[in-house]
């Protein structure tokens, strides 16, 4: 059974966030462990499993990526993350200059508006490689999704990174 | 005293809260909550163990020997549950007992009745609550939930579920304290929408950020420290209330315990009074309430930036939480509430008796569990979340994350991973938990190696490690190489706390205390009695070597050196325990020695007379 | 423990940071990056006439792992031909057996990083 069954949601890359929710919590009415505490071991081991895949399956469809690579996957591509590597190309060249900004903005204490502008370049990005994957879906181009999933990845950490560091800054200040 | 004569047809289930001061249980009886009473009618069971000789006594009777048998009268030992040895070393630098080191790098305590260890302590408060329960309901426990601090880890977590499995308290689940205490708010007050529980209680320190609708109460985020807490207040209290005193006394046991329930007795009196006056062997002084307020400022700053990450890992703002709820007996400090209430800017939930509620949600939801399925008018399902990520050590000492905090219970995940070298027969895995990078900074949890792997090259060999938390945040590991297909199923539950590999480090910065810090006077105290033993005992021995055997001087000698050897390390724990122990080898030599004073004083005589 | 030790000191003492300039023609440079952890790592090497590799460094974002594999893997390149280099495996560093496990990529990424530098050298050196 695949999460979007599971969900009663209908299979397309886009879903009604709201109604993931809802169905989510229904779930959970339903099979949660705690409901089936004086049933026998056996009963509890299969409920267990089950709950584990509405909690997994929940994770995998509320988030972006994940939920793009489970798509891909539901169409025959499997994307393991742990494998992805990008070699030398004009994509790393201009990630590494965003990371080199990060370093120029830590030597500058944060300057406000450096700051925002990197922030900034960052988020629409994030923004523009979402908008590609969500076309690339509806038109049925999945390999061309592998690539943008990558470049997402390399967005979404660096977006992260910067968060982490400028709490550090800010902590060390006060 | 409520006493039932027959023997009732509803199960008997208990909600318990085990506490770092008090620990309490409650029932649900003709749908409302009762809290267990002892025969004088109190509900709070002091976290208190004293060990006697042949007798253990529980609770506010054990609380009486405190001063006076403060080695054998064990306290806040949740503090010290799942703890290793060096843990305890570091942060309570001068406890009343005789601390050992055991087999697994924990804890156990030296008394009068044998070794005890936390679990053991924790197990027998269990004890005298289920003696309690049987004796108001004439019945046995059915089923009971214990609560724990969100915030604990998976050792402390297992620690506790082993103190309930030995008092036999039919435990069928663990319960975290501000989920309880969200039960409790969320059914009896009705509250639906985003809270936030605020948990201070003696030891720990827990902030969860639950979402209340109806039918499900669905954790969001959890964070805390599980080593800060209304303990921290009475100890910086008492650390200013020695410096004020000035006093010269010896800075025995008997001094620290007193010096310690003085400084309790007057934080709580400083919740009523502005201005409370102090007794102290001889001196007499006078604490305010803004000089408390300036002790413990910084801890109250620790747990709002606690709460401040938290919020931000959410991405939420102070403006979106509906309720913010008060539990734990430090949050009636006047100081925490406003500070508290200041920075959430609205007026706090304390409605339901702090002390009482984490009991009260915990006797709620085991009720829940056995109501019939077909009564689910007032049954809430609880979705808690991992409080602390979990992961493994990868190439050298760093944590690859397996799967994060604050993700939904029950959950299972695998990642893969492969061998570093060519022919790589055997691979270490070592399972740690926590947020840092480097497995040195992090919990670990288990550690064993995987042999007889396929010799390959490198990097192809691929190792499938699974973990899976269920609903309790209990944790099972299991591992698959794939090309053998060999699979080893951990549960990890082997007490390995792993000695940090910077514990030399610890103990050297543990050890810089200021000449005036307190804990220095203590450890230097026990030092020079130490030295002095030492001297009296060499000079004796060189006098009268011949009155003992070969086997007894060598016993003397042995526990000599490792007396030495602990003072030279300045290991304040050590040192207690191993003075103890050269007190008790060299016993019989000073008893001879005496009688031989005495025989030899009877010769004199008499030669004397004969002259 | 040795492994550990070593690794780690090459965490909290990265050896070789830094870079080169690119349009040298006795440098080569590789570029890569691993999605996952979002480790991006560029690698450099500075080659004699002789075919030895001079001297190296690297720049690296990442996880701690990544970090310490650059730093190692430019420490062993130093003094090494272009031939030997290339055939680079894993293997010198550790005495140990009983290893922790390595995160996939991080087995590859460090080797690709210098066969990139390496083929670039060459395709400078043709041009």
């Amino acid at each position: 059974m695949n999460y979007f069954t599971l969900f009663d949601l209908p299979r397309k890359f886009n879903i009604d966030k709201k109604l993931l929710s809802q169905n989510f919590y229904k779930l959970q009415l339903k099979f949660h462990p705690d409901l089936f505490i004086n049933d026998s071991e056996s009963k509890k081991k299969i409920i267990l499993e089950k709950s584990i895949q509405i909690n997994k399956g929940y994770k995998t469809l509320k988030n972006f990526l994940n939920r793009a690579i489970y798509f891909l996957c539901l169409n025959g591509y499997e994307v393991k993350k742990e494998t992805l590597l990008l070699k030398n190309n004009d994509f790393l060249i201009r990630y590494f200059s965003l990371y080199e900004q990060l370093d120029n903005l830590k030597e500058n204490n944060f300057n406000k508006k450096e700051l925002n502008n990197l922030e900034q370049i960052i988020q629409k990005k994030i923004i523009y490689c979402k908008k590609k994957i969500e076309l690339e879906f509806e038109k049925t181009r999945y390999k061309k999704v592998i690539k943008i999933i990558s470049e997402l990845l390399f967005f979404e950490k660096i977006k992260d990174v910067l968060k982490k560091e400028y709490n550090i800054y800010l902590r060390q200040i006060n | 005293m409520i006493f039932f004569k027959k023997k009732h047809d509803k199960k008997l289930l208990l909600g318990i809260d085990l506490g770092t001061t008090y620990s309490l249980a409650a029932t649900v009886r003709e749908k409302s909550v009762i809290l267990l009473l002892d025969k004088k009618k109190r509900y709070l069971l002091p976290s208190v163990v004293h060990y006697k000789k042949n007798k253990i006594s529980v609770g506010w009777k054990a609380l009486e020997n405190i001063t006076e048998d403060p080695t054998n009268t064990i306290s806040s030992v949740k503090r010290l549950l799942g703890r290793s040895i060096n843990f305890v070393k570091k942060k309570f630098p001068i406890l009343p007992y005789l601390i050992e080191k055991d087999i697994h790098e924990g804890i156990f305590f030296r008394t009068n009745f044998g070794n005890i260890t936390p679990i053991d302590v924790s197990s027998h408060i269990l004890k005298k609550l289920k003696k309690r329960a049987v004796l108001l309901f004439n019945q046995e426990i059915d089923a009971s939930v214990i609560t724990v601090p969100a915030y604990f880890n998976d050792f402390q977590k297992k620690e506790t579920k082993k103190a309930a499995v030995l008092s036999g308290i039919n435990l069928i689940r663990l319960l975290n304290e501000p989920t309880a205490a969200a039960v409790a708010y969320g059914l009896q007050k009705l509250k639906k929408g985003i809270v936030l529980v605020y948990d201070l209680g003696g030891g720990t320190f827990d902030v969860s950020i639950l979402n209340l609708n109806k039918g499900i109460f669905e954790v969001l985020a959890t964070s805390g420290d599980s080593n800060l807490g209304g303990d921290d207040f009475d100890d910086a209290l008492a650390k200013n209330i020695y410096k004020k005193s000035n006093l010269q006394n010896r800075c025995n046991d008997f001094f620290q315990t007193s010096l310690l329930q003085i400084a309790k007795s007057t934080k709580l009196k400083l919740t009523k009074y502005e201005k409370v006056e102090v007794h102290f062997f001889d001196w007499k002084g006078y604490i305010t309430r803004e000089e408390f307020n300036l002790i413990i400022i910084d801890f109250i700053k620790k747990t709002l930036f606690i709460c401040s990450d938290l919020l931000e890992e959410i991405n939420l703002s102070v403006e979106q939480i509906k309720e913010v709820i008060m539990v734990g007996g430090s949050t009636r400090i006047p100081l925490v509430h406003t500070e508290v209430s200041k920075f959430f800017k609205k007026d706090l939930l304390k409605s339901i008796n702090p002390d009482q509620v984490v009991a009260i949600g915990a006797a709620m939801h085991v009720d829940m569990l056995f109501s019939s399925k077909n009564n689910t008018k007032n049954k809430v399902i609880l979705l808690d979340v991992m409080p602390l990520s979990l992961g493994i050590e990868v190439m050298g000492g760093f944590v690859e994350k397996i799967i994060f905090r604050n993700t939904s219970l029950p959950i299972s995940k695998t990642k893969e991973f492969t061998t570093y070298k060519d022919n790589q027969t055997s691979i270490l895995i070592h399972i740690v938990q926590g947020e840092r990078e480097l497995v040195k900074d992090c919990i670990s949890l288990s550690r064993f190696v995987l042999r007889d792997i396929k010799p390959q090259k490198a990097g192809l060999v691929r190792i499938l490690v699974t973990f899976q938390v269920d609903t309790d945040g209990l944790i099972h590991v299991k591992i698959l190489e794939n090309y053998s297909s060999k699979e080893k199923k951990i549960i990890i539950d082997n007490n390995i706390t792993l000695k940090n590999l910077n514990i030399s480090q610890i103990l050297k910065d543990s050890l810089k205390h200021s000449k005036d810090d307190y804990y220095f006077r203590v450890k230097e105290e026990k030092k020079i009695e130490c030295v002095r033993t030492l001297e009296i005992l060499n000079k004796s021995l060189k006098k009268h070597l011949k009155l003992i055997s070969k086997k007894e001087l060598k016993k003397i000698k042995y526990t000599q050196e490792k007396l030495q050897k602990s003072i030279q390390e300045d290991d304040y724990f050590s040192m207690k325990n191993n003075l103890q122990k050269l007190d008790e080898v060299s016993k019989n030599f000073f008893s001879l020695q005496l009688k031989n004073a005495i025989d030899c004083s009877s010769i004199k005589n008499i030669l004397k007379e004969n002259i | 423990m040795a492994y550990s030790k070593k690794v780690m000191d090459h965490y909290e003492n990265p050896r070789n940071v830094g870079s080169f300039s690119s349009t040298d023609l006795n440098v080569g440079s590789g570029l890569v990056g691993a999605p996952a952890c979002g480790d991006v790592m560029k690698l450099q090497i500075k080659v004699n006439e002789k075919g030895i590799i001079e001297d190296a460094c690297f720049k690296t974002y990442g996880c701690g792992s990544a970090i310490a594999s650059s730093s190692l893997v430019t420490e062993w390149v130093k003094g090494k031909s272009i031939e030997e280099a290339e055939s680079i495996k894993n293997t010198t560093i550790v005495e140990e057996l009983d290893l922790p496990p390595v995160k996939i990529h991080c087995s590859i990424l460090a080797e690709d990083a210098i066969k990139a530098a390496i083929s670039d050298y060459k395709r400078k050196k043709i041009n």
